[in-house]
């Protein structure tokens, strides 16, 4: 497996006309302003300008190329060089990467920091790269957190009853161990559904909330960091196997300059955004440390789930969030 | 050759059954949804993901039978005004174009689900429902759009209109 | 390149070529050309299958489904038969009464073109026989039909969601006043255009038997907004709901739903939907080669850096989504279209709601403008002597109303948002 975690973030010298020009396209599926997108627009700018122009960086935004869902397999093919998407949809291909989904596996920001640059991330970069996929960048997107608007949820049992939109295998299987229905309805409608109750609450990241109004049609939000959303920026290997060292390690190095960025950002996002939610008037419960525990111990199934899903590589991730 | 040429026919409208079944049972589906949500609390896993599965194929196996019918919408502008032999050469050529596009159509489809098998590539849900399985109706969707087209050529320039079938 | 494309697009199309397919084998001859040969076409099913890989879009096949149990019930009858003899004594009572019931119809179905087939069934031939001049009957219907996606529910709209992400509920509110008002301004005009024609009124006895037995079908829009606006289902779901209602009302009250009329409607069902869910198939794939060659890009940043004001690109793009109307369907305009103008309107400053109001009006006129205007081609299949050319001639007046009406809400926004802004 390659790993590039022995690699630090160097300035690289060389003038650009050195580099062989390249045209790499890179698609995502996030809004301008979120911190992975200011993120992703660094990591073009630092490479065009480092390159001298001779890597024509194209950029597809806010999903006006592909999906998060349809990336995978246009990223296996080639349609695209790079692209970024969810863990969790990379999880339907790859189960290892269910691990960001695997409720109480991370509990800081840097814990999820040292896991990615050590053991951890080495295996699940192999994963990757056994189906076709390079691992450029881990993009921290935020812990996740429950939005809704039946009553505060100091406890799982406070779940019972809950009718919860939610999107992915795990995050799903984790309402469900805590006696809530998940519920699958399209993107647009999650607004109206909340407002009309058709659902009593969703999950999701607290930026991902403020940038929806979740708190117009929201009273109660939980902080219970059950999840670390990941984003993972992947290039296709065998467009990757054919640029020149020197360009892949231009590329390699911007990649983890913005990773430690954004991974930084993340944590004062996540604050921001919980404060903002606040401010706009959301009743907002903070699970104390102490509780977690119990919380943890509630979403076993979930961990149970994720060992059948993905096998031995599985049981050797869970062995490394555990005893820590 | 009449026997295969009505036997195609046959299988095309087929398909168009089966295509204007899997709506019904998309609309039971949803409807069973709304009941089981709104009346007893209990939305269930399956109901949004196996509709939109349904949705995508019930546009791959009646798109054949829209051909055979003339009911895709194609602009006439030209060939309202042209002479018979005209009209006739310009449906060959439409048809064998069409024909061309099913037969890429089915062949990447073919090639794409056989490496979302290989992948053992699941759908991101509950269910996480082999992808290839939905993903199947795009090679077949093709193949029932390669024979439709052959029958088109087969009938020629005849514009036999509405419902022949 | 771009001649290429538009070259392409328009060859494909006047050799005869159906619209679905023109736009698919285009998007296969641009991946061959210019970006990288067969290599490219790997995308094809990934970008097919994304096309239709959304809830949102089951909405459809199902509203299709619905107005076709209608059609075949005689729902559609009884509705006009007590709107005829609640409006016949005005001035081209009739007219109104028409328009009155593509009002019903569009506020139970998504679609302009179930709108008009239903309604232009029963209305057609009754107007034509009590003495109303054909074309003018014509025109009436196509224009009227199209109020199908103004007023919600209404299949464009919940696309521009899907595509844009703006809430398909506020949408449908925004539609709401807009489309009482056209529905007004088509009841005035053809009121007018047709006064030489009036009818003894009925006596009330008539009328009320008339509307007990359509009370049916007067109950289908109670429940489809009042179920989406009290949370019961979503927009999408509702289309569910409105099918199992069409068929209680014909299984259990009208109880003419024969096994060759479910078979009919199978198969008219089917044609329609996978000719629409096609066209969206072969849209989405022009739209990945447009947009992997940057070429919608390119449009959107030659739009944004003109130097004029706003106002002068809002109305370039209306031209440009006029132009489109002539040639392309509804669907296809919106997938191509919207993706490339949302972030234009949203940089210039323009409600993307309100805009979207505008962009359905743009696509009512796509629907009866010539030579592709789905809605004259559903009056010209009610009846095969009706040629084009008359249709055309009968729509016109109303193609200059939704113009003008245009206008209007670039003057009167209000119209648009007042609802949006005050309904919670
Ligand atoms: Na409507
Ligand atoms: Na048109």
């Amino acid at each position: 497996a390659c790993s590039n975690n022995d690699q630090k973030p160097k300035e690289t010298e060389a003038s650009g006309a050195e580099y062989e020009p390249a045209t790499i396209r890179i698609a995502y599926n996030l809004p301008a302003g979120h911190h992975i997108s200011e993120g992703v627009e660094e990591f073009v700018k630092k490479i065009e300008e480092k390159s001298d122009g001779q890597i024509d960086m194209q950029v597809f935004a806010n999903g006006q190329l592909l999906t998060d869902k349809d990336m995978n397999q246009s990223l296996l093919t080639g349609g695209v060089e790079m692209g970024m998407n969810s863990s969790t949809i990379w999880a339907s291909t790859v189960p290892a990467m269910g691990i960001f989904d695997v409720p109480y596996a991370f509990e800081t920001y840097e814990e999820v920091g040292d896991a990615i640059n050590g053991e951890l991330g080495g295996i699940l970069r192999s994963e990757m790269e056994d189906v076709g996929v390079k691992v450029l960048m881990f993009a921290d997107y935020g812990f996740g957190q429950f939005a809704n608007n039946k009553r505060p949820l100091e406890s799982p049992e406070d779940f019972k009853g809950l009718k919860i939109r939610s999107v992915g295998a795990l995050p799903s299987e984790f309402i469900q161990a805590y006696g809530a229905s998940p519920v699958f309805m399209g993107g647009g409608e999650v607004y109206m559904g909340l407002q009309r109750k058709t659902v009593d609450g969703a999950t999701s990241g607290t930026t991902a909330m403020v940038q929806r109004n979740y708190d117009e049609v929201t009273d109660y939000l939980t902080v219970n960091n059950y999840v670390y959303f990941e984003f993972i920026l992947g290039v296709n290997k065998d467009f990757w196997d054919g640029l020149p060292e020197k360009t892949q390690k231009l590329i390699e190095d911007t990649a983890s300059e913005t990773e430690e960025w954004i991974r930084h950002q993340t944590k004062l996002e996540d604050e921001r955004t919980l404060q903002e939610l606040k401010d706009r008037g959301m009743e907002v419960y903070e699970v104390p440390e102490e509780d977690i525990p119990f919380w943890k111990e509630a979403s076993m199934p979930v961990w149970e789930s994720f060992r059948n899903e993905a096998g031995a590589v599985g049981e050797e991730l869970l062995d490394m969030v555990d005893d820590k | 050759m009449n026997k295969l040429y009505h036997f195609s026919d046959l299988l095309i409208k087929w398909a168009a059954y089966l295509s204007g079944i899997l709506i019904f049972i998309t609309t039971i589906m949803t409807f069973y949804e709304v009941v089981s949500r709104a009346l007893f609390g209990m939305p269930t896993i399956w109901a949004t993901e196996l509709s939109t599965y349904a949705i995508i194929g019930s546009c791959f196996l009646g798109t054949a039978y829209a051909v055979r019918t003339y009911s895709h919408i194609a602009v006439d502008l030209i060939v309202n005004r042209v002479n018979d032999k005209a009209r006739i050469v310009l449906a060959y050529v439409s048809n064998a174009l069409g024909l061309l596009f099913s037969i890429i159509l089915a062949w990447y489809g073919f090639i794409h689900v056989f490496k979302t098998f290989d992948l053992g590539v699941t759908s991101t849900s509950l269910l996480r429902i082999p992808m290839y399985l939905p993903e199947m109706f795009i090679p077949i969707g093709g193949v029932l759009l390669i024979i439709a087209f052959i029958l088109q050529l087969i009938d020629g320039g005849v514009h036999k209109g509405g419902d022949h079938l | 390149m771009n001649i290429f494309f538009a070259g392409g697009l328009a060859t494909l199309l006047l050799i005869g070529l159906p619209v679905a397919f023109s736009l698919g084998l285009l998007a296969v001859l641009g991946m061959y050309f210019f970006n990288g040969g067969s290599f490219a076409f790997a995308q094809i099913p990934i970008i097919a299958y994304k096309s239709l890989d959304d809830f949102t879009l089951t909405a459809l096949p199902m509203y299709v489904l619905m107005s076709q149990i209608l059609v075949v019930s005689g729902v559609g009858r009884d509705l006009y038969e007590m709107a005829s003899r609640w409006f016949r004594h005005f001035p081209g009572g009739l007219a109104i009464a028409t328009v009155f019931c593509c009002t019903i119809f569009s506020a139970i179905s998504g679609s302009s073109v179930a709108t008009a087939v239903t309604v232009g069934a029963v209305a057609l031939p009754e107007m034509v026989r009590r003495g109303y001049r054909k074309r003018y009957v014509l025109g009436l219907l196509a224009a009227g039909g199209t109020l199908g996606i103004l007023i919600p529910p209404s299949v464009p709209m919940i696309l521009y969601g899907s595509l844009t992400g703006v809430s398909v509920g506020k949408l449908f509110i925004a539609g709401i006043i807009p489309g009482i008002i056209l529905t007004l301004a088509f009841m005035v005009f053809s009121s007018i255009q047709m006064r030489h024609i009036k009818e003894e009124p009925a006596t009330w006895a008539e009328r009320w038997e008339a509307s007990r037995k359509a009370i049916w079908g007067l109950l289908l829009p109670v429940v489809i907004i009042g179920g989406i606006y009290s949370g019961i289902f979503t927009p999408t779901e509702a289309a569910a709901v409105g099918v199992v209602f069409a068929l209680l009302i014909a299984l259990l009250i009208y109880r003419n739903l024969t096994v060759d009329n479910l078979k009919q409607i199978i198969l008219s069902t089917v044609k329609t939907n996978a000719m629409i869910l096609f066209i969206i198939i072969g849209a989405m794939l022009l739209g990945f080669i447009l947009t992997i060659l940057q070429i919608p890009q390119t449009i959107t940043e030659a739009a944004i850096s003109l130097d004029v004001s706003p106002w002068v690109i809002f109305i370039l793009i209306n031209i440009v989504l006029l132009i489109l109307g002539m040639f392309l369907e509804t669907i296809s305009i919106l997938v191509i279209t919207v993706p490339i103008l949302y972030p234009i309107i949203t940089a210039l400053g323009f409600d993307p709601i309100w805009f979207a109001i505008i962009m359905v009006i743009n696509m009512e006129l796509a629907l009866i403008s010539p030579p592709v205007g789905l809605n004259l081609f559903v009056l010209k299949g009610l009846d095969k002597k009706n040629t084009i050319i008359e249709i055309v001639k009968g729509v016109v007046p109303y193609a200059v109303i939704m113009l003008l009406f245009i206008v209007s809400l670039c003057f009167f926004p209000q119209i648009v948002t007042y609802l949006v802004e005050n309904v919670q």
